[in-house]
């Protein structure tokens, strides 16, 4: 019996963004600007500039005052203008205008009224608002499949908003699709509009062409570098004069998949090494420390070895740093010839944006300008020592104050990404329910997560969303029903908009968001008027931010078993398991 | 440096900490009420009285917990904080009921609302033990399972193993596992276990089980022995299943049966205070 079975081996452009995208339209599209000003010689043969333009692009249209961005929502990709203008609107647009739903928050007597109130029926929804979106001054329309959602009054909101033109050549976009980060402003179509849409992926390989690459760095180094770095403490107090500088010489890497959860249950199955292996090597042990890496989004795993493996010590998040310890000691050390390699090393963790700054620099022009009792203090057992071999140290089940295991196993499941992770203790939880109770209380009956989830020891994590970092769930969604509040964070659905079509539920991937079948008030199921087939929803926790009350989970717990905490947050997370192990 | 009250206050203190300021104040409390009852014997007056109406004011804090889980959206501090508060305010209530009651020397109404505050006092002291105990036992069986899933994974386990049963039948091997599973492990997988293991779950059955199983391995071949593992497997899964099934149905029953008794204590407390109040106006 034969076992094995041949294939071609799968490649990168198997699946095209747009497959009806021929040879000749790429070429087509390389021969308009600022396409054009892009040198094909600086891409390598396995991935030329043409077939870039071919497997990672895809042309589409929107008609006069189609939202194309809305200001705070996450996206992957970046739109070049073929044809026609768009407005960027510099004063922010309502939540309303907008199309989302900002919730209201309830009085303690409506919050008590309401909690009180008994729910017949699972799953009601006002069918009157179904759809028809929260405001008069927004609408959808689908065409060719796809849904738009447009402004209503968009001419009066040209005259009553500061927007930007832009024009036909010029790209938007671009910044928060690399960065995985909010978009900034709204961008709505001035008449009707083609527009070229380049996914992350194809902007990381056009980064290759220095033009383009300069414009990305020049872009991010004018708008947003100078304030991320000041919440660095290193560049805290240092002048303005100086952090140019140091600014200047900052270059910019990504590592890792952006789209890191489509592949995340398939990695799970992998061995743990073979796991490891996969994610990219952004720094290794034993190496000289020549930069120093800031985290600028995203996570990377901080690890040394161990055997054959890889232990980890701990997680980086944005604004955590690689190497300061060691440039910090070289810049101590009087002799040169004693300057320590890297003792650790980075990997990303699905992926990571860092800003990469040159040793020189940092002992030219930041360590003259740091208080000594701010710097970290020189290294006393080193791993690595250019003059010692290198000995495989003893293992230790701790890192820090948090068990080994443990972290380890919250950078497997990806549950580092949470900002309001539930976390229970089953040694404290008597299996009650009291929060499952209480989560149905607070919304009408329904339950918005499941007591059920990944477990280390002790330490349940439930299917409860968690409000992550890096919000997956929001890249697709086609009306923008899923979105996070900017004050608090907390990611929530509004279900007037919400047309149930599951991107978000099948982009989650810690199964946080479940879709439901909706009824109205009489409970009858509601379906599809042409089809009969079922209208489904998404849900999931929001956090109870309609109450003034906070998460009822957390507070109907009656052993103290239960919390919301920020597992990217590693101190506040070992707080609360230190006095709990305890 | 300055002491910042707001930050004490938020700050989480550890459980240690949490249990010895809870007592330190229910002592005192304690206290308090003894040198009240104290001061009113020596000076003639109504102790019994005094010890009824702080029993009864304890009382009504000791049910405040049920409203408090069922009105969450008060802004009055979380359940955990009403739990203990409950916890400690059980022990002043013994300490008064004690005192109120003495010697009991009273008629029916009285031996029933006794009885009944005896009845509410056991199961609460015996919910705390199980939540205590419960979270340990659970954790040691191993996988975490919803209550309300239990059924439908049994059903399912049933279902495999008699699959496994049948398919043994195929290999040639005889019937030697069918007529195991047919005389031991049927009533394992479909009948309910016993009264006596919904109080006090053990692994006995299961060690029986996994042993006779154990010794079968002598009458199977290579293929045999697969299924009797995978069947083993379904044994333990199963034992763990009513583990999780008695424990947790437990702690239910008996917070139905303290909260039942917490409602028939305050009708007759009701009568007995109206009772009281009648023969104290005549008197």
């Amino acid at each position: 019996m034969e076992t094995t079975l041949p294939i071609r081996r799968p490649k990168r452009w198997d699946k095209p963004l747009d497959p009806a995208l021929t040879q000749e339209d790429a070429e087509w599209l390389l021969s308009l600007a600022p396409l054009a000003y892009l040198d094909p010689t600086k891409f390598p043969k396995s991935t030329p500039l043409v077939e870039i333009i071919r497997n990672d692009c895809r042309a589409c249209q929107y008609e006069h005052g189609d939202v194309i961005l809305r200001e705070g929502d996450y996206g992957s990709s970046a739109f070049l203008i073929l044809r026609g203008n768009v407005r960027i609107f510099v004063t922010r647009l309502s939540e309303a205008q907008l199309g989302r739903q900002a919730t209201p928050r309830k009085t303690w007597w409506q919050s008590l009224v309401s909690t009180m109130r008994l729910q017949r029926f699972a799953e009601v929804r006002n069918t009157e608002s179904l759809g028809a979106t929260t405001s008069a001054s927004i609408a959808i329309r689908q065409p060719n499949g796809q849904t738009h959602v447009f402004l209503q009054d968009v001419d009066r909101l040209f005259d009553t908003h500061q927007t930007n033109t832009v024009k036909t050549g010029e790209i938007f976009g671009e910044l928060s699709a690399i960065n995985r980060s909010p978009r900034p402003f709204s961008v709505v179509a001035d008449g009707p509009v083609v527009l070229l849409e380049i996914r992350w992926q194809g902007l990381r390989l056009l980064r290759r062409d220095p033009g383009f690459r300069e414009h990305l760095d020049n872009l991010y180094r004018q708008t947003s570098l100078a304030s991320h770095l000041r919440e660095v403490n290193l560049f805290r107090f240092l002048p303005e004069e100086q952090l140019t500088a140091v600014a200047q010489e900052i270059r910019f890497e990504s590592y890792g998949e952006l789209e890191w959860y489509n592949e995340f249950e398939e990695t799970q199955q992998l061995d743990v090494q073979k796991r490891i292996q996969r994610e990219t090597l952004i720094a290794e042990e034993g190496t000289q420390a020549d930069h120093l890496l800031l985290i600028r989004s995203g996570f990377a795993r901080l690890s040394e070895r161990q055997g054959s493996g890889h232990r980890t010590l701990s997680y980086l998040g944005r604004g955590h740093q690689y190497g300061l310890d060691e440039i910090t000691h070289n810049w101590k050390a009087v002799d040169r010839t004693q300057f320590l390699p890297y003792q650790r090393s980075l990997r990303a963790i699905g992926y990571v944006d860092v800003l990469r700054l040159p040793w020189k620099v940092l002992h030219e022009k930041v360590f003259p300008f740091v208080r000594a009792s701010e710097m970290p203090p020189a290294i006393k057992q080193p791993r690595y020592e250019p003059t010692r071999p290198i000995v495989d140290s003893p293992l230790k089940s701790q890192s820090g104050e948090i068990e080994t295991g443990l972290v380890e196993f919250l950078v497997d499941e990806r549950l580092i990404n949470g900002r309001e992770t539930m976390v229970i203790d089953t040694l404290r939880c008597t299996r009650c329910d009291d929060c499952v109770r209480a989560c149905a209380t607070f919304h009408d009956g329904n339950p918005r997560f499941v007591r059920q989830g990944p477990q280390y020891g002790q330490w349940l994590f439930p299917h409860a969303c968690m409000h992550c970092s890096d919000p997956v769930c929001m890249i697709g969604c086609p009306t923008g029903a899923i979105a996070r509040d900017t004050n608090n964070g907390v990611v929530s659905i509004n279900p007037d908009t919400c047309i149930g079509c599951q991107t978000c539920a099948e982009s989650c991937p810690y199964d946080n968001i479940r879709m439901v079948q909706i009824s109205d008030d009489r409970g009858r199921k509601l379906v599809d008027e042409q089809n009969q087939l079922p209208i489904l929803q998404a849900t999931k926790c929001d956090l109870c931010q309609s109450h003034p009350s906070g998460p009822a989970c957390q507070r109907a717990c009656p052993h103290d078993a239960l919390v919301r905490v920020s597992v990217g947050d590693m101190p506040n997370l070992v707080e609360w398991l230190k006095r709990h192990a305890a | 440096m300055q002491l910042n009250v707001t930050q004490l206050l938020h700050r989480p203190w550890s459980f240690f900490a949490q249990r010895c300021i809870s007592w330190a104040i229910t002592f005192l409390a304690i206290a308090i009420t003894l040198c009240c009852v104290w001061g009113l014997t020596v000076r003639f007056g109504r102790s019994d009285l005094f010890t009824g109406y702080s029993l009864l004011g304890v009382c009504l804090l000791l049910a405040f917990l049920s409203i408090r889980k069922r009105m969450l959206a008060l802004p009055i501090g979380p359940v955990k904080v009403w739990l203990q508060i409950h916890l400690y305010a059980g022990v002043l209530s013994l300490v008064l009921f004690v005192l109120h009651v003495g010697w009991f020397n009273g008629g029916w109404l009285e031996l029933m609302l006794g009885s009944l505050f005896l009845w509410i006092a056991g199961t609460g002291l015996y919910l705390w033990y199980l939540s205590r105990r419960i979270p340990k036992r659970l954790l040691a069986v191993g996988r975490d399972v919803v209550l309300e899933e239990i059924p439908r994974l049994q059903q399912q386990h049933a279902e495999q193993a008699y699959e496994l049963a049948l398919k043994s039948t195929q290999l040639g091997e005889g019937v030697t596992l069918a007529d195991y599973y047919q005389q031991k492990l049927v009533p394992y997988f479909h009948a309910p276990r016993s009264l006596f293991f919904g109080i006090v779950p053990s692994i006995r059955t299961r060690r029986r089980l996994l042993r006779e199983l154990d010794t079968l391995d002598r009458y199977l071949g290579t293929e045999g022995r697969a299924l009797r593992n995978q069947i083993c497997d379904l044994v333990r899964k199963k034992d763990e299943l009513d583990v999780h099934w008695a424990m947790q149905n437990q702690l239910r029953f008996c917070l139905t049966m303290h909260i039942v008794g917490l409602w028939a204590l305050a009708l007759l407390i009701t009568v007995h205070v109206t009772t009281v109040l009648a023969f104290v106006q005549r008197g």
